[in-house]
């Protein structure tokens, strides 16, 4: 017979399949569920029993995702996802442009460079929808289904994130064997390649967790930054041995930014309050 | 007597808007409101409550914060923006004039 926990994590895994993993929702849910579970509990009902009623009074996953469905779908996607998509597929146009154009270089440098630059290009789509979710924040924030639409595409894009920088790191190491006579040799291009990928893989494995979307938008933000100062800072380190102000500048916006968030936490729950 | 469905949900808003005037509040809290004002006849499947709730907040009518209870546990707290009190100002006015128009059908000496 599965314990209460056990029947509430199968619910929620039901739930969450018929919602489209809305986040906030299976959160709310679940809390009105414990609620009235511990309500008939304390009234004396067996633990089966209160989870059946209080299961019922809730409704059936379908018909509340119908719902959710029928009432959210005129607010759409947020506005900063869909330029985040249209600047995704322009990158992807224009990188394979580019590439098309790599004459004479090989096929394996080639696809290690397509899959490098769209995969980082992913990290900075995912920095850029964060940094919008923290701006937006300060000003009230989007609303649920904007910001379920927002950390479905961040997860989005770091998964193809995470599976491109693998994927061109390791083309990129075959590459290096050929040419080098080497694999692997920890030079800082390499060296921030894994710090990107390490990065890219941990933000697509947030989806297993229940984070919040400003923790999630914070994580994004850190990998815009580190991608930035790792793939920008390495190259005009290594091409002209100097360290840019420019990117500097760009990277310190991203820790104010990131400073930011304690304050917005505190900000809503004085907004709830009052 | 159990209200018909449709009424149900048309109230629905305006219930939600009038208990979140008088303080934040979370869902839970927000049924047991709704069945303790109308003795337990108006009948919400409980679930349906969020989407209406999430409804609101993407239209600028309320706000939320997730927020530990006494008791530790975590809840999402929502409260009215003066957009939902200036909404909420209009329902009253739209179910005034349908209370009015009824009870003068249905009890002539109404004044």
């Amino acid at each position: 017979m599965p314990n209460l926990e056990q029947r509430i994590a199968d619910w929620r895994r039901t739930m969450a399949k018929a919602s489209d993993h809305r986040r906030e929702l299976l959160d709310e849910l679940e809390t009105h569920l414990r609620e009235e579970v511990e309500r008939l509990l304390r009234s004396g009902v067996s633990e089966e029993k209160a989870f059946e009623m209080a299961l019922s009074k809730l409704g059936a996953p379908a018909t509340i995702a119908a719902e959710c469905d029928k009432l959210t779908a005129k607010q759409g996607t947020w506005w900063p996802v869909k330029v985040a998509r249209g600047c995704a597929v322009a990158a992807v146009l224009l990188t394979s442009l580019l590439i098309f154009k790599m004459d004479g270089k090989g096929i394996l440098l080639a696809s290690h460079v397509w899959c490098v630059c769209i995969g980082y290009l992913s990290m900075f789509a995912i920095g850029g929808l964060g940094i919008c979710y923290i701006c937006a924040s300060w000003f009230g924030g989007p609303g649920p289904t904007q910001r379920h639409s927002l950390i479905r595409s961040i997860f989005q894009f770091a998964n193809v994130a995470a599976i491109l920088n693998i994927l061109g790191v390791t083309l990129g190491m075959f590459w290096a064997r050929e040419n080098w006579g080497r694999y692997w040799a920890w030079d800082p291009k390499e060296t921030a390649g894994v710090l990107i990928i390490l990065w890219s893989v941990l933000l697509s494995a947030l989806q297993w967790f229940r984070a919040g979307p400003t923790t999630i938008a914070s994580f994004a933000v850190l990998g815009s930054a580190l991608t930035a100062a790792g793939w920008f800072g390495v190259h005009i380190k290594l091409n002209t041995g100097t360290v840019s102000p420019l990117l500097i500048a760009v990277i310190a916006i991203h820790f104010v930014l990131l400073a930011s968030v304690p304050g917005i936490r505190l900000l809503r729950k004085h907004a709830v309050r009052n | 007597m159990k209200i018909d469905k449709d009424l149900v949900a048309a109230s629905s808003v305006p219930l939600i808007l009038s208990i979140l005037s008088e303080g934040e509040s979370y869902g839970y809290a927000i049924i047991q409101r709704v069945r303790e004002l109308s003795d337990g006849k108006i009948e919400w499947t409980d679930g349906m409550l969020y989407p209406v709730l999430h409804w609101l907040e993407d239209n600028g009518y309320v706000r939320s914060a997730w927020q530990k209870s006494e008791r530790g546990r975590q809840r999402k707290y929502y409260s009215l923006k003066p957009e939902g009190k200036q909404a909420l100002r209009q329902h009253k006015e739209q179910w005034r004039v349908v209370n009015n128009a009824l009870n003068q059908l249905w009890n002539p000496n109404y004044a």
